[in-house]
């Protein structure tokens, strides 16, 4: 049976409402499984918020997600998919007339204990190849980087959808109210832009929280309306109290049975105060140790700077529980001067992506925290430059990877034919990834399911395979 | 119970994965059920309400009911179905307990209840463990038990075998049959009489019967009226989206007698009439026409003149164009008779409801995602049906098989749509005109000849300025300074003839320089004195007229069978039974003509019920059919059907269509009139209101709470915005080098005027729950969120206003003291004037800010704290 949008909001964000739904139940446990908003969740009689957390449908491996966004496309056969065939048979020509097969620009070495290939492009992260889950099979429906982006994001790209992200918060709710549930750190602002974190028809609570965008230095980002523009925190305090006596003067005029809407207000306002202070403690480094900083690259005139601090700030999100954070390096789209842009790249993310895996990990975070890396799509073994440097958009075959939160350390998954056209073996559509995320995260992308136009639309709509072989 | 349905396979699963404690998603459908089967005039044949003569058994029987959805079902569900139910793998005893008839007539062991004996009943026995123990691993508690005796001694009555429950559980499983006849949406609307009740007084409208006989069927006493003051606010809100001025209050609130009643009539007239009414309606059919001023999706072009549509939706409602009349004209204003230029370009104007849709222009089956894109607006917003599901396979639950997808499909394919640029920017008159519509007369050949040389001219003057003024900069580094300080110095003859060869050419550069900037002003002034087309986006019939193909799976190189145009087989019994609007249907015609007179037939029985049902929904706070865009099997059936039926023959019969009409009619309805005030006894019978005996509290949607803050800190530029900020930004693409500066600045016009650029909507709406402008969407979430307060509490606009609210307050000449100051802010804010504790409390606080914050001639900043908190507070943003 369902209920209306707005029936199964009120029941779940309702003080009454949701204690007359217990009663009426005769039932007193506290959370339970979110199916969708047809069966609707119905949180415990203390829960307010829509944003609560909710019990997944399986035991989670992972609470927390960081995404890595590598926009633009990294190079498969440059970073984590070796290809000797390749290499073996440079400047041959590839598939098609006046392309040239193009070798690997970098050296290779087998890391780790595990003895997974990585190539000196990422060689601080590849001294954590242990944990790193490569997924060489990836494979998606368009090699446009817009189109591409949303998929990426929301599985579609021709409607408009919920993004990962919001499927997240709507099955999970977050961990600290004080905080956005799902943040993305310099977001780009074309290719789809707010569409990459929005909450399509899922109600505008479960969208997604930028923090400047991908043309401002993150250190310079800021979120609005954390500031008064003229009050002193005293003063806001003093403000808030009286607010908080006209409120309470209304719900009394309406009556405690009654009132649920109004206390949602007044508590609102209560997050709100303390998320303006919360957030900005949450995006200050001032308090990390030079040790730290170091390891995630951060400096001035690093290049690794700018990613460092994101990296640096999704740890501390996470850690001050953060359901989702998203970050963004651009731009990995090298048709020419290949070598130069990945390498620029490289310089600019890949010591912080190393520091943050170990950050992590030192603090026993990473078991529970899984961190995707990738881009929309890969790239061509092949070019049309006479130099070699630069290869196109690939989106029948490349690489993302996994680590932490439950998947296999140390492990490759799936791989392209000899030479990296397409994906051949293991191959993971994005859906197959969405569907995958969902599962380490608790939730089943079959039931996790949300009545909209009167039908039950999914993040993975009607395709989607968990890829079991991962899981650890 | 099917085990195919959705809840029993639901139920199924968590009865076997799930520990015994864990809730059981089927259940969750109780609160519902209950409300909807204890609303007797939904489902008059539910056991026993009909039968029934005396009130006191019937009050006796609703209360078994509710204490069946209460606490007997769940228990059933969750302790005894494992084994005793029809989709049990072993069924224990042979007894059934998942329906009404196995629980009376027993298993093995005979009836497990005998209604009114609950002593002589087996099932009670087993709960007791009294010769039987059930459920076999742990007794109930005690509290269980007696509610179960309870129940049987009330008659035991068992709502499970009503046909009503039969609907309920088909709808829930998805699977509802697509058999046309049995979906209540798809039958004739019958002029249905008003029922007769018991307090004719109560009735102020005919509307009233029937609201009354439900709650009297249910035994639910309606609510008090709201005081005047309440009664204002929300009349005011509700038509014009903008609070009652204090004046208004005054006005309205002095006599408190019961016939102020009687000056509702004229407050609400002198309302729909005001231009206001227009901009909070236009927003409401603009949701559903999911508005919006840029491509969205995967390139966020800008489409600047999407705001001509708007503006022609305004109108619609201001002039109270006939809903028929205005569904014509947007899905075929192109193809309608105009008497003047006027006329025509406002018709052309309507049609942009079909061109004004998100879309990708990067990726994707453009042409068909554009088509699909008018289905969906057109069924939904018109049909309430989502005919989009067709599109790649028949409807799962509605009777639309993918052939008549096809046929509309093919009605658009015939359709030329006009939306601008896309990624190429139109920047001269040819290329506007491919991409756009245009409005008013053609331009001439001679004139389209003389715009393109002047534009010609001008970008070769722009470059030979450019060209000037470099070379002005070079030569001037290489002439004394004084020179370049005044260029048109006579020469010293002291200068060598080096320096003076350079000086002549540095002047004869400055010369030129200065003829060509005045040349290309020259050109500007002409160009813009030609005679300009206005631009907009719309549709025409496009040259080549064709039936579409089914696509399978919707892929476009999978043609299947060509379907001839058309439209939903379903209706064909009641719409145009003889086929004669498709027989209309020409060669030479896309048949939207055809198809709006299809949608507006007087027998369609969707278009006047889904277009009643949303004036229902937006002065009521839900509609008769809750899911408004939704009248498919797979949204919820009307409360009251027969009102539903009856407003919806009003509508087109009595009201001819008028829009305004109807709303009057419900405003004037007691049932409107209605305080929002809580009753016990109600709320246990029915808290949702869907029998409506109260007003429903509502929160103010994000444009009239902006509206309002602008209104009460008198900020608000009352005036229509002509344009767009979108056509000051101009063409381009959201991030790719377009100025949108001029969205940073100050707006403080009504709400409805913001700029929707669906990847940069503006915060004030979107943190308060604007829908997705990309989707049908004909009813807005209410969410409660810390980033709405802060905000409130935060943000430059909300500031400003306040202090500007503040300034005003202390600047009044007319108010002799601080209490009058809080008075009047009330009174703004609240439609009522503080009570004296209030303004004691307002004053305390003043002190206690200024204490803190200091104070000074200019600086008032306790008032503006003040201000702000009102407008920040819940009696603000929510409407009794």
């Amino acid at each position: 049976m369902f209920c209306s949008r707005r029936q199964w909001l009120s029941s779940a964000t309702c003080g009454f409402g949701s204690l007359a739904l217990m009663d009426l139940l005769n039932q007193t446990t506290a959370a339970e499984p979110i199916a969708s908003n047809r069966g609707g969740s119905a949180p415990g009689p203390a829960v307010h918020s829509p944003l609560a957390p909710k019990q997944p449908h399986h035991r989670a491996s992972a609470d927390r997600l960081i995404f890595l966004h590598m926009r633009g496309g990294p190079s498969a056969m440059e970073s984590y998919e070796r290809k000797p065939e390749l290499d073996r048979r440079a400047e041959e020509q590839g598939e098609k007339k006046g392309r040239k097969l193009t070798p690997s620009h970098w050296a290779w070495k087998k890391r780790g204990d595990s003895g997974l290939w990585v190539s000196d492009l990422f060689r601080h992260t590849a001294e954590l190849a242990d944990e790193l889950c490569v997924l060489s099979g990836m494979h998606t429906d368009i090699g446009n980087h817009t189109p591409a982006m949303l998929q990426l994001h929301t599985g579609s790209f021709t409607f408009t959808r919920p993004s990962m992200g919001s499927w997240l918060l709507y099955g999970l709710g977050t961990e600290n109210q004080n905080l956005p549930g799902f943040v993305s750190i310099s977001p780009p602002v074309i290719n789809g832009g707010s569409k990459n974190y929005g909450s399509a028809f899922l109600p505008a609570v479960f969208q997604g929280t930028a923090i400047g965008d991908i043309k401002t230095p993150v250190r310079n980002a800021k979120v609005g309306n954390l500031d008064n523009p003229i009050l002193s925190s005293p003063a806001q305090r003093t403000q808030l109290d009286f607010l908080k006596q006209l409120n309470a003067d209304y719900a009394a005029q309406i009556g405690p049975d009654d009132s649920s809407d109004v206390d949602a207000v007044i508590d609102s306002f209560e997050l709100g105060f303390r998320m303006q202070s919360e957030l900005p403690d949450v995006m200050d480094l001032s308090g990390e140790t030079q040790e730290t900083l170091d390891l995630y690259g951060i400096g001035d005139g690093k290049p690794s700077d700018d990613f460092g601090r994101q990296c640096l700030l999704a740890r501390r999100m996470v850690e001050a529980g953060v359901r989702h954070v998203e970050l963004c390096d651009e731009f990995w789209d090298q048709h020419n001067q290949l070598v130069k842009g990945h390498e620029a790249r490289a310089a600019a993310t890949d010591q912080p992506i190393a520091g943050l895996l170990t950050d992590l990990r030192r603090r026993g975070l990473l078991d529970r925290t899984l961190v995707l890396w990738g881009g929309e799509f890969g790239r061509t073994p092949d070019t049309a430059k006479k130099d070699l440097d630069g290869r196109d958009h690939n989106p029948n075959g490349y690489t993302m990877w996994m680590a932490g939160g439950g998947v296999r350390g140390g492990f490759q998954h799936g791989a392209t034919d000899e030479l990296g056209y397409r994906a051949v073996e293991g191959r993971v559509h994005l859906h197959d990834l969405h569907a995958t995320v969902l599962h380490l995260m608790g939730l089943d992308h079959q039931q996790l399911t949300y009545r909209y136009a009167g039908r039950d639309f999914r993040l993975t709509d009607v395709h989607g395979h968990v890829v079991s072989e991962i899981i650890a | 119970m099917r085990d195919t349905s959705q809840p029993a396979r639901l139920a199924i699963r968590a009865r076997i994965n799930l520990p015994a404690k864990t809730n059981l998603p089927g259940r969750r459908n109780v609160p519902l059920l209950a409300t909807l089967m204890l609303a007797g005039v939904l489902f008059p044949t539910v056991e026993g309400l009909a039968e029934d003569a005396s009130s006191g058994k019937r009050a006796e029987r609703r209360r078994g009911l509710e204490l069946f959805e209460k606490k007997i079902r769940p228990v059933l569900i969750e302790h005894c179905y494992e084994c005793h139910a029809s989709d049990s793998d072993d069924i224990g005893g042979n007894l059934l307990l998942d329906t009404r008839d196995g629980l009376r007539h027993g298993g093995d062991s005979g009836a497990a209840i005998r209604p009114g004996k609950p002593g002589a009943s087996l099932l009670l026995r087993a709960l007791q463990y009294d010769g039987m123990e059930m459920p076999p691993d742990e007794k109930l508690s005690d509290a269980v038990i007696a509610d179960f005796r309870r129940w049987i001694s009330l008659g035991a009555p068992d709502p499970r075998s009503a046909p009503a429950e039969q609907a309920e559980m088909k709808q829930a499983a998805g699977e509802a049959s697509s058999d046309p006849v049995t979906l209540w949406s798809l039958q004739p609307i019958v002029a249905v009489e008003p029922p007769v009740i018991e307090q004719p007084d109560w009735a102020l409208t005919e509307l009233d019967r029937f609201i009354y006989d439900g709650l009297q069927q249910a035994g639910v006493r309606p609510n008090a009226p709201a005081d005047p003051a309440t009664l204002l606010r929300r009349v005011y809100f509700d038509l014009t989206g903008l609070p009652p001025s204090p004046e208004a209050v005054q006005a309205f609130t002095a006599d408190p007698s019961p016939q102020h009643y009687a000056r509702v009539v004229g407050v609400v007239d002198t309302l729909l009439a005001s231009q206001a009414f227009g901009e909070r309606w236009a927003r409401h059919w603009m949701d559903v026409a999911r508005y919006g001023e840029s491509a969205g999706s995967s390139r966020d072009v800008l489409m600047i003149y999407a705001w001509r549509y708007r503006d022609y939706v305004i109108r619609a409602f201001n002039t109270d164009l006939p809903f028929d009349r205005f569904v014509t004209e947007q899905v075929a204003g192109d193809l309608l008779e105009a008497e003047s230029e006027q006329e025509r370009s406002r018709l052309q104007v309507a049609t942009g409801l079909l061109a004004i849709g998100s879309k990708s222009l990067n990726g994707g089956n453009l042409t068909y995602d554009v088509i699909d894109d008018q289905i969906d607006v057109v069924s939904r917003s018109v049909l309430g049906l989502t005919v989009s599901c067709a599109r790649c396979h028949d409807h799962k639950f509605d009777p639309i098989p993918t052939a008549d997808y096809y046929s509309l499909a093919g009605i658009f394919l015939s359709t030329n749509t006009k939306y601008g640029g896309g990624i190429k920017r139109p920047d001269d008159a040819k290329t506007r005109g491919e991409v756009y519509v245009t409005l008013g007369p053609e331009p001439s050949a001679e004139k389209l000849q003389e715009r393109s040389e002047l534009n010609d001219q001008l970008a070769k003057l722009q470059k030979q300025v450019r060209a000037s003024e470099k070379r002005v900069a070079t030569l001037a580094k290489q002439v004394p300074a004084a020179l370049v300080k005044d260029p048109d110095l006579d020469l010293p003859a002291q200068w060598n003839q080096k320096q003076t060869q350079s000086a002549r050419q540095y002047q004869v550069a400055i010369r030129n320089l200065r003829q060509r900037r005045e040349d290309l002003q020259t050109t500007r002034g002409q160009l813009e004195s030609l005679p300009s087309p206005d631009y907009a986006l719309g549709v025409h019939d496009a040259n080549k007229i064709t039936d579409a193909n089914i696509l399978t799976r919707g892929e476009k190189n999978q043609k299947g069978d060509r379907v001839q145009r058309g439209f939903l087989s379903a209706l064909a019994p009641v719409v145009d039974p003889e086929g004669s609007l498709q027989a209309e249907i020409d060669d030479e015609r896309s048949g939207r003509l055809e198809l709006a007179r299809w949608l507006t037939d007087a027998n369609n029985p969707l278009t006047s019920r889904v277009a009643v049902n949303r004036i229902w929904q937006h002065l009521m706070g839900q509609g008769i059919v809750e899911t408004v865009d939704n009248f498919g099997t797979t949204g919820l059936p009307p409360s009251h059907p027969e009102l539903l039926d009856f407003l919806a023959h009003r509508f087109t019969h009595q009201h001819g269509w008028s829009q305004k009409s109807l709303i009057r009619e419900i405003v004037l309805s007691n049932t409107y009139r209605m305080s929002s005030d809580f009753q016990r006894e109600a709320y246990q019978i029915d808290p949702d209101n869907r029998l409506r005996w109260r007003m429903d509290r509502r929160r103010l949607e994000a444009e009239p709470l902006r509206d309002a803050i602008l209104s009460v800190s008198g900020l608000l530029v009352q005036e229509p915005l002509a344009g767009s900020l979108v056509m000051e930004i101009g063409e381009g693409e959201v991030g790719r080098n377009l100025n949108t500066s001029v969205l940073e600045k100050p707006f403080d016009r009504r709400s409805v005027y913001l700029p929707i650029i669906r990847g940069i909507i503006p915060e004030g709406l979107k943190l308060f729950d604007f829908p997705e402008p990309s989707n049908v969407q004909g009813q807005r979430d209410s969410n409660t969120t810390p980033k709405q307060s802060l905000y409130l509490m935060n943000s430059p606009f909300v500031v400003r206003a306040a202090e500007h609210f503040a300034e005003n307050l202390l600047q009044d000449p007319s108010l002799a003291n601080d209490a009058k100051r809080i008075e009047l802010a009330f009174l703004r804010c609240y439609a009522r004037p503080p009570s004296d504790s209030e303004t004691q409390r307002t004053l305390d606080f003043l002190r206690q800010m200024e204490q803190i914050e200091g104070t000074t001639d200019t600086d008032h900043r306790q008032w503006t704290v003040l201000c702000q908190n009102l407008m920040a507070s819940a009696p603000f943003r929510f409407i009794d």
